[in-house]
């Protein structure tokens, strides 16, 4: 049951057709887990918390660097690990939110475990260094490749990460990628939150030429036999 | 009129709060059951009702009520 203040902080969100009072509700009780707090990151995190997702936990031990980093964390937190500084922020934009850090961070999926290992350690091409992996039941990636986004909910077979960085042109990473590839996380999350029937696996590319399936990977093994 | 599951009354709203507090009443019945709605001024009279049925709702009846109004929406099935 919403309180008199959600209400009144939700209202437009409860006018929508596809959210509504229980829709809302749904976002607000809603445990979900980010790791990878580059741009991509903390866009889909601001997006989220502003939404009302009620329990966010955040995995990034990096530091903030001295540009800070869009749209949340400013240049006064650089040096500060990037999800401590982010959790201290993101209660001041939403009160519901209560962001926590998660030490353990994603837990990776069956054959995917490239996910804490590119984060952790090294990513295999600097284009695809920033990239937010976001746990709810099943895993959403998204990154910004040079100037196109690349999102989508993970199957069970790992993406291969020298496709995703080919998926874009070899430049660095363009904050309006990370912006893009950020909201659209946050979009396709609260839509599953909102109807988990429509959750399908694939990865997409965005552009300004539109969205089209990230080709299939030539370099994964043979099928068996 | 019987069969009413719930009044709300929204003369204290303004747009779009008035039209919030409907949706959240009609969240709050079953399918089928019958909401009233005490309103007052031009406004909400004028797209309370509109707002339900471009909600599927159906606009059962709408009469004054002295200085105000009263709206009996039937909520739809599945909304």
């Amino acid at each position: 049951m919403l309180e008199e203040l959600q209400i009144e902080r939700y209202a437009r969100h409860i006018l929508l057709r596809e959210v509504g009072g229980i829709g809302q509700e749904r976002i607000l009780a809603a445990r979900l887990t980010l790791e990878g707090l580059g741009e991509t990151g903390v866009w889909a995190a601001t997006y989220l918390a502003l939404a009302g997702i009620g329990h966010l936990r955040l995995f990034d031990p990096r530091e903030v660097p001295a540009s800070g980093l869009l749209p949340m964390i400013p240049t006064s937190e650089a040096g500060r690990r990037r999800d401590e500084a982010l959790a201290s922020i993101l209660p001041s934009h939403n009160p519901d939110v209560a962001p926590s850090i998660d030490e353990s961070g994603i837990e990776a999926a069956e054959g995917a475990s490239f996910v804490r290992a590119s984060m952790v350690g090294r990513a295999p091409c600097e284009r695809t260094g920033d990239a937010v992996w976001i746990r709810l039941d099943g895993t959403f990636f998204a990154a910004a490749v040079g100037e196109v986004a690349v999102v989508g909910w993970l199957g069970a077979e790992a993406p291969c990460l020298d496709c995703i960085a080919a998926a874009g042109p070899p430049i660095p990473y363009a904050s309006a990628a990370a912006a893009l590839a950020g909201s659209l996380a946050a979009s396709a999350i609260l839509a599953s939150i909102l109807d988990p029937r429509i959750v399908r696996p694939g990865l997409v590319i965005h552009s300004s030429q539109g969205a089209i399936p990230l080709p299939p990977c030539p370099h994964a093994a043979p099928p068996p036999g | 009129m019987s069969g009413i599951a719930r009044t709300i009354d929204i003369r204290p709203h303004v747009c779009p709060m008035t039209w919030v507090r409907v949706k959240l009443g009609l969240e709050a019945i079953a399918p089928g059951e019958l909401l009233e709605v005490i309103l007052h001024g031009d406004e909400p009279l004028r797209n309370v009702p509109r707002s339900a049925a471009a909600d599927g709702h159906e606009v059962v009846s709408l009469e004054p009520a002295g200085d105000d109004h009263r709206l009996v929406l039937r909520r739809a099935d599945g909304s």
